[in-house]
C-alpha cells in the first residue's frame, strides 16, 4: 500500500519460478486444446455465415416448409428432408418454425437465422446451444447421434413472450 | 487533526494519525459520496436478487413474467454496473489522493462526474421500472427501449470516464509535485490497470450506445446486431475485469491491513498487472464464442487472451497473495509443518475473513468454470444456460462484492471517521455472505449443466404450444440456488446494518489503529515485520502455499477435462 | 514498505533496472493496452463480420 523500495526489479524466489514456469505450460496447454479439437473432434462451432436479409429469409423458409411439409404439428408444418440436404430453422418472436424430422446418423447442412430479434437455439436435453442474429445466416452441418424428440428452447431473451418460444427436432433411427 | 495546507496546491489536508497519511478532504468527501452511492445500488440491486431467486425457484415462482424481466434488466444494471462502477470511483480516489499523500486534480469536475453518475443511474432505473425498457441488462439489438434508457446509460459512462481521467490526472500530478518517490504502491499500479481498462471499457460502452441512442430516435435506420455485440462485450466484459483489477488490488490491501503481508516480489506481482492491461480485454470474446461471423482463428485468439496470458496473471496472484499471507504469518512464528500459519490466522477478523472466501470462491469456482465456459468448442455446451450467471455471480458478487465489503469495515474508521458499530455481525458477515453464494453459484452451475436457460421465466413451459420437459433434477438444483440466493440477502442485510449503523449514529472519531479486532497497531508504521528487500529464508518460505496452489491445478484440469469428454457426448456439429 | 537503509531518494536513477521503468511507464501500457484490445478484438472482429459472403437464399 506503500510506494516500494527504490530498487524492486529482483530475480524471483525459485518457488515463484517454478510456478511460473509450471503455468505458463499450463497456458500453453490450453491453447493447444482448441486447434487439435479443431482438427481432431467431432464438435465445432460452426463457421459458415452468410449475410441475409431477415424478411427474405424467413419468406423463404416458409415457402420451403409448406412445400416439403409431410404433417403438421399445433399448425407448424413438419419437414422431413433427405439426408445430406439443406434444412431451414427460422427463429421469431415466438417459435421456431417448422418443426424438424431428421434420421440418426445422418448428415444435414442446418441453416439459422432469425425473422426479427436475436435468439438463442438450444437444443435439449442434448445441451447444444447457438446464437442467432437477424441478419446473419448461421449453417451449421449437424449429425444426430442420439433419436427420440428434441425440444428447441430459446436462451436469449426476445421481449415478453420468450418463455413460450419452443420448436421441436425429432430423430428417428 | 492536524490540518495543512501545502503551498504548491490548492487543497487542504488532514493528517490520518493511524496511518501518517495526508489526507485531500476534497478526495475524502468524493470518497464518501462514492461509496454512499454504490451501498444505495447495492441495497436495491440485492432487492432485485432476492425477487429473481425466489422466482426461479419453481416452487415458488414470485413475480410476473413481464415484471420478472423488468427487474432482471434492473439487477443487472444496478449491480454490474451501478454499485460496482461507483466503489470503484471512490477506490481510484482513495489509490489516487490518499495513497499517494497528493491532492485530487479537478475536486469540481469529480463532483459533475458524480452528478452524471448518479442522474444516469437513476434515468436507468426509472425507465426499467416504468417498463419502458423491457431489454435486459445487455439491450441487444434490435430490441428497443425508449431513448431515456440509453441516455441514461451514456451520462453513466461519461460520468465514469471523467472520473477515470482525473484518476489519471492526479497520479500524473502527484508524480510531477514530487508526492511520492520512486514507483507507485503496488495497490495503486493494481487500481492504475483498473483504470486503464476501464478507459477501454468506457470508450466501447460509448461505440455501443450512441449509436443505439440515435436509433430509438428514429435518426439511424439500424444498427448491425453483429456490431452491437462486438461493441457491447468490449464494454460489459471488460467492465467486469475492471473489478477484477480492482478487486487483486483490495486483496493486496487487506493482505497487508490484516495480517501485515507484504508483497513477496514486487516485480512477479506487477508482471501479473501488466499481463492483465494488455490482453485481459481480448476476453470480450467469451460472448461471441457461439456466435455468427466470426472465425475460429479469431474466436481462439481472443478468447485465449492471446494464450491465456492473462490468465497467467491470476496464476501469478493466486500464489503471490496467499504466499506473502503465508510469510507474513510465518515471520510471526507460525512455522509448524505445512498449514500452521493458515490454521492461526485471525479468522476473527471481517477483513481476513473477506479475503480469504473471496480469493477461494473467486478462484477455484470462478476462475476455473470461466476458463472453461471460455473455451471455444465447450461453449457451446454452455452458452447462456444457467452456467454463465454461476460463473460470474462467483466472480463479480462471491468475488469482487464480498471483497469491497470486507474493505468497507476499514473504510469506516479511516475516511468516515466512525467506529465500527455492531462488530459481531461484521465478523459473521462474510461466512454467511459466501456460504449463501456458494449454494446459490452451486445451483445455478448445476441448473446449467442440465440444460437450463438463463434468462427465462418459466422453464416447465406450461403455456408453451409444443410440450417440453426438461429435466427434472433441475428443481432442485434451482431450489439450492434460491436457498443460496436467501442467505446471501441476509449476508447483504448484514453488511447494510453494520454500515448503515456505523455512520449514521455515534460520534465522529479519530481511528487510533488499523484493524478491527485483532489487537495490533498498524503495520504500516510499525516496523516489526521485515519488508520484501529480505531473503526467504526456507523456515519462512510460503510451503502450504505451494501445496495449494497444485491442489488447484489438479482441480483445475479435473473439471476442464470432464467438459471436454460432456462435449464430446453431444450431437456431431460443424 | 520502504527498506529503512535504502530510501528512494537515494538511488540515481541511471541505476534503476530497464524493466523496472517499463513497468513503471504506465503511459506506455496504457496505450498498448488499448492497440491491442482495439486491433486484435475490434478490428479484426468487425471486419470478418462485414466482410460475410451474401446469402444463396431468394
Amino acid at each position: 500500500m506503500v510506494s516500494p523500495q527504490a530498487l524492486w526489479w529482483k530475480p524471483l524466489h525459485r518457488y515463484e519460478k517454478t510456478w511460473l514456469i509450471v503455468g505458463l505450460v499450463f497456458c500453453v496447454f490450453l491453447t493447444a486444446m482448441m486447434p487439435l479439437w479443431f482438427v481432431l473432434g467431432r464438435q465445432n462451432v460452426p463457421t459458415t455465415t452468410y449475410r441475409v436479409d431477415p424478411l427474405q429469409y424467413a419468406v423463404f423458409v416458409t415457402r420451403w416448409a409448406e412445400a416439403n411439409k409431410v404433417d403438421i404439428l399445433n399448425n407448424i408444418p413438419v419437414v422431413a428432408p433427405a439426408p445430406g440436404s439443406d434444412v431451414y430453422l427460422l427463429g421469431r418472436q415466438w417459435q421456431w418454425y417448422p418443426v424438424l424430422r431428421l434420421q440418426k446418423g445422418q448428415t444435414y447442412r442446418l441453416h439459422l437465422s432469425s425473422q426479427d430479434v436475436q435468439h438463442g437455439f438450444s437444443l435439449q436435453p442434448t445441451n447444444l446451444n447457438l446464437q442467432i442474429l437477424p441478419g446473419y445466416e448461421y449453417v451449421a452441418t449437424i449429425t444426430p447421434t442420439t433419436s427420440g424428440e428434441f425440444a428447441v428452447i430459446c436462451n436469449e431473451f426476445c421481449a415478453i413472450g420468450h418463455h413460450l418460444m419452443v420448436g421441436k427436432i425429432i430423430v428417428t433411427e | 487533526m492536524a490540518v495543512t495546507t501545502l503551498p504548491a496546491a490548492r487543497a487542504t489536508f488532514r493528517t490520518c494519525p493511524v496511518t501518517t497519511l495526508k489526507v485531500d478532504i476534497a478526495a475524502e468527501r468524493l470518497i464518501i459520496a462514492n461509496a454512499v452511492a454504490a451501498v444505495v445500488f447495492l441495497a436495491l440491486g440485492g432487492l432485485f436478487a432476492l425477487l429473481l431467486a425466489l422466482t426461479r425457484w419453481q416452487a415458488i415462482h414470485l413475480l410476473p413474467a413481464d415484471w420478472f424481466y423488468r427487474v432482471l434488466t434492473g439487477h443487472g444494471f444496478d449491480m454490474l454496473v451501478a454499485w460496482i462502477v461507483f466503489f470503484e470511483v471512490a477506490g481510484l480516489y482513495f489509490g489516487s489522493a490518499i495513497l499517494l499523500n497528493a491532492r485530487l486534480v479537478g475536486p469540481r469536475l469529480a463532483w459533475l462526474a458524480y452528478a452524471l453518475m448518479v442522474v444516469g443511474a437513476v434515468l436507468v432505473n426509472v425507465m426499467v421500472l416504468m417498463g419502458q425498457a423491457d431489454v435486459l441488462f445487455t439491450a441487444y439489438v434490435p430490441l428497443k427501449a425508449h431513448p431515456l434508457f440509453y441516455l441514461g446509460v451514456i451520462f453513466f459512462a461519461v460520468g465514469a470516464l471523467i472520473a477515470v481521467l482525473l484518476f489519471f490526472a492526479t497520479v500524473w500530478v502527484a508524480g510531477r509535485e514530487g508526492r511520492y518517490q520512486g514507483s507507485l504502491p503496488l495497490v495503486t499500479f493494481g487500481l492504475m490497470v483498473a483504470a486503464i481498462i476501464a478507459l477501454y471499457t468506457l470508450l466501447s460502452g460509448a461505440l455501443a450506445f450512441v449509436p443505439a441512442f440515435l436509433w430509438s430516435l428514429g435518426l439511424l435506420p439500424h444498427v448491425d446486431p453483429g456490431y452491437f455485440r462486438n461493441v457491447f462485450w468490449s464494454f460489459g466484459h471488460p467492465a467486469q475485469q475492471i473489478n477484477l483489477a480492482a478487486m487483486v488490488a483490495v486483496w493486496y490491501a487487506l493482505a497487508t491491513m490484516t495480517v501485515g503481508a507484504t508483497p513477496l516480489n514486487e516485480k512477479f506481482s506487477r508482471l501479473a498487472f501488466v499481463l492483465y492491461a494488455l490482453f485481459i480485454n481480448l476476453g470480450s470474446a467469451h460472448h461471441l464464442l457461439s456466435d455468427p461471423g466470426p472465425s475460429f482463428a479469431w474466436k481462439m485468439s481472443n478468447t485465449s487472451y492471446a494464450m491465456y496470458l492473462a490468465v497467467l496473471g491470476s496464476l501469478i496472484h493466486a500464489f503471490s497473495i496467499p504466499g506473502a499471507i503465508e510469510v507474513a504469518q510465518r515471520r510471526r512464528g507460525f512455522t509448524k509443518g505445512a498449514f500452521e500459519w493458515l490454521r492461526k490466522a485471525p479468522w476473527h477478523e471481517p477483513g481476513f475473513a473477506a479475503l480469504v472466501l473471496s480469493m477461494i470462491l473467486f478462484g477455484w469456482i470462478g476462475g476455473v468454470t470461466g476458463v472453461v465456459i471460455g473455451t471455444e468448442q465447450i461453449n457451446m455446451v454452455a452458452h447462456n444456460t444457467l452456467r454463465l450467471p454461476g460463473h460470474f455471480h462467483a466472480t463479480v458478487v462471491a468475488g469482487t462484492t464480498l471483497a469491497f465489503m470486507g474493505l468497507t469495515y476499514y473504510l469506516i474508521p479511516l475516511i468516515f471517521r466512525k467506529e465500527l458499530k455492531l462488530k459481531k455481525l461484521a465478523q459473521w458477515q462474510p461466512y454467511v455472505f459466501a456460504v449463501g453464494m456458494f449454494l446459490a453459484v452451486i445451483g445455478m452451475i448445476g441448473s446449467g449443466l442440465l440444460g437450463i436457460p438463463r434468462r427465462h421465466w418459466d422453464i416447465t413451459f406450461t403455456n408453451a404450444p409444443l410440450q417440453v420437459t426438461l429435466p427434472g433434477a433441475a428443481q432442485i438444483t434451482l431450489a439450492v440456488m434460491g436457498i443460496g440466493a436467501l442467505i446471501a440477502v441476509v449476508g447483504g442485510i448484514l453488511y447494510l446494518a453494520v454500515v448503515l449503523v456505523s455512520v449514521f449514529t455515534g460520534p465522529r472519531v479519530e481511528a487510533s489503529r488499523l484493524t478491527l479486532v485483532m489487537d495490533r497497531r498498524n503495520p504500516l508504521v510499525e516496523q516489526a515485520i521485515p519488508d520484501t528487500g529480505k531473503e526467504v529464508t526456507d523456515k519462512i518460505a510460503p510451503r502450504g502455499t505451494v501445496i495449494l496452489t497444485f491442489a488447484f491445478l489438479v482441480f483445475f484440469m479435473a473439471y476442464y477435462l470432464t467438459n471436454w469428454w460432456l462435449l464430446g457426448r453431444t450431437w456431431w456439429i460443424r | 514498505m520502504s527498506e529503512p537503509q535504502a530510501p528512494a531518494h537515494e538511488v540515481e536513477p541511471q541505476e534503476i533496472p530497464r524493466g523496472q521503468k517499463l513497468f513503471d511507464n504506465w503511459i506506455l501500457l496504457l496505450l498498448l493496452s488499448l492497440a491491442i484490445s482495439g486491433v486484435l478484438y475490434n478490428a479484426w472482429g468487425l471486419i470478418e463480420l462485414f466482410t460475410l459472403p451474401p446469402s444463396s437464399v431468394r
